[in-house]
């Protein structure tokens, strides 16, 4: 409803709560959400007519009908109103596993110190996925009912294990010859291996690829080292091949922030526009894999990631206001959530949880994980995310196991401890995985929460940047609805 | 509502240490749920070390050291807010329920679950 659709209604007599939710922002200013996660920004004066139900302001009950956070007594459709937004909301629930995660090999040329897999040595096969293997993977993938199928490869480095990767391509084609599923694919790669069997084969089965470009030359090599210290001229010259025979949209870059990124996130988001790519996802450092034998991951804390993302946001705002449109990944994503109701997407920020329901990976050895990140505990020793192996199991024993389910229960934001009351819950998420690496508990203590405290730091920021800032406004809509 | 301070009797949190448990904040429970008290302590409970205990018709809050008055504050604070979140969960719990179960009867409605 506009601003003047509220203006102009007139106003009831009687109104009561419907239900919603507050959190304090600061001292005087209050976010209010319902179910459906629409939301207004309150001030404390606001607020405590809306707690007492005693109103001297007009323009405020209208508002907050208008949001469905009031109801007046003879309403009978904001009911159903909210019910149908709150459908929409959760419309994917159904869609279970859409992203299924192939590891066709552990063995990789760079040793990079935040890397979150464990690689093996690039001349060893014996950490490479059989086809059998793969095959039944490919089984479990066809059963899950999601109607959009998305297969990535992943490693190691996936593309020196490319021989499968094209079996399983052409075998999951073929098992889709129908057309039921939406099927795409996406090799996550560093690019050294590509060549032009790989791309020609990319071009004819429409492979989208996502590599990893940490920043500026120096900073990358420095981050991803490899023989020849020369992981940045690969890497972008992989971009440039790609973009030539597939097109510009085939190829997409993720960064991760070391502690030597910090310092920079100006550089690491000019790098990304001077290489044509029109958004940058500042991406915190997960706690697995050799991150930790490293200790890379211990080196910066949340607060210190988190005025990198702000400054770095703060950046990319001022680049669109002067004209070069460039999108934060991370923003649009709660964005998405806050203004246009649409909660899919990314599994690390949906509830109930994204891992297993969200996504299986298959790893070389058969084993199936609830997560990319769970599969990076195994690789420590941990094996609390595998669900089971594809050689015994099927899809519906793995997402059904009492031990999934209990992650999936416990960790389920809208009744653990703090989020059930928290405003800020429906533009959150639940990460079992993540809260069990750190906390050692996949429901994770929220009052010392990393994850918890990136939601309560960020969403307000976007919010009140959305308030108050009138280009921020219209950019936001558009990062929401791209 | 109101607070004393006062040391009281050592409290044994783990095998060998005591500690001293200073009493911050009393909530009459006629007006005050356990819930909300509860619910306070836990948002808290980041950087202070808090429990709850009966004390006849109180609840009291005692800490394992001194507060601040900007944290006994804020203690207050989250205690009202989450027993105004539960008036307004029990006044709305059937609108809550309504709503809920509509949404999910749609959903499944749409969708073939075989």
């Amino acid at each position: 409803m506009t601003q003047r659709e509220i203006a102009e209604q007139s106003v009831p007599k009687s109104v009561n709560w419907l239900p919603y939710r507050f959190e304090r922002l600061s001292s005087d200013e209050v976010l209010v959400s319902n179910i459906a996660g629409e939301w207004v920004l309150l001030d404390g004066q606001q607020f405590d007519q809306l707690a007492t139900l005693s109103f001297a302001d007009d323009d405020l009950v209208k508002l907050l009908l208008a949001n469905h956070i009031l109801i007046t007594e003879d309403d009978r459709v904001s009911g159903r109103l909210l019910s149908l937004k709150l459908a929409t909301r959760i419309r994917q629930l159904p869609e279970l596993t859409g992203l299924h995660i192939f590891v066709v090999t552990l063995r990789c040329d760079h040793s990079c110190e935040y890397c979150q897999v464990s690689r093996k040595n690039s001349n060893s096969t014996e950490h490479d996925m059989s086809w059998d293997d793969a095959a039944r993977a490919l089984d479990i993938v066809f059963s899950s009912p999601s109607t959009n199928l998305k297969i990535e490869f992943q490693g190691g480095e996936s593309l020196l294990n490319f021989e499968l990767i094209k079996r399983v391509v052409v075998e999951a084609k073929r098992r889709n010859i129908d057309g039921s599923r939406n099927l795409s694919f996406v090799i996550a790669s560093n690019l050294v291996p590509l060549n032009e069997e790989i791309l020609t084969f990319a071009l004819e089965h429409s492979i989208y690829f996502s590599t990893s470009i940490d920043g500026p030359e120096e900073l990358h090599n420095s981050n991803r080292s490899r023989p020849g210290r020369n992981s940045y001229q690969l890497a972008t010259d992989g971009i440039a091949s790609i973009r030539k025979t597939l097109g510009d949209d085939y190829v997409s870059a993720l960064m991760t922030t070391t502690e030597r990124s910090l310092d920079q996130p100006e550089a690491i988001i000019d790098e990304y526009v001077r290489l044509g790519f029109n958004e940058v996802f500042l991406r915190f450092l997960s706690p697995y894999g050799h991150a930790v034998k490293t200790r890379a991951i211990s080196r910066y804390g949340n607060r210190q990631w988190m005025d990198f993302y702000q400054r770095g946001l703060k950046y990319i705002i001022e680049l669109n206001r002067s004209g070069t449109e460039v999108v934060e990944v991370l923003a649009s994503i709660y964005l998405r959530k806050l203004l246009v109701n649409d909660c899919g997407g990314y599994v690390d920020l949906t509830t109930p949880t994204g891992a297993g329901l969200g996504a299986l990976v298959y790893n070389y050895d058969g084993d199936v994980y609830a997560s990319d990140e769970g599969r990076m505990l195994r690789e420590m020793g941990d094996d609390s995310f595998k669900l089971g192996s594809v050689r015994t199991h099927r899809y519906k024993d793995l997402i059904l196991s009492e031990r999934f389910l209990d992650v999936v229960e416990d960790s389920y934001a809208p009744s653990s401890p703090m989020c059930s009351d928290c405003a800020l819950e429906p533009f959150c998420g639940s990460d079992p995985v993540f809260h069990h690496s750190t906390q050692g508990d996949v429901t994770g203590f929220k009052p010392l929460s990393d994850f918890c405290e990136r939601t309560m730091t960020l969403v307000p920021l976007l919010l009140r940047l959305y308030r108050e800032d009138r280009f921020c406004r219209d950019l936001f809509t558009r990062w929401a609805t791209r | 509502m109101g607070y004393e301070r006062k040391r009281l009797s050592g409290v044994s949190v783990d095998e060998g240490i005591d500690y001293d448990m200073i009493e911050v904040v009393r909530f009459d429970s006629r007006v005050t749920s356990l819930s909300s008290v509860r619910k306070g302590i836990y948002r808290m409970s980041g950087t202070l070390g808090l429990i709850c205990r009966e004390d006849g018709s109180d609840f009291v809050v005692e800490s394992n050291a001194e507060l601040n008055q900007l944290e006994i504050v804020t203690l207050m604070r989250h205690v009202n807010d989450y027993q105004l979140r539960e008036s307004i969960s029990q006044e709305t719990a059937a609108i809550r329920d309504a709503v809920l179960a509509a949404a999910l009867i749609r959903i499944t409605r749409e969708h073939d679950f075989k």
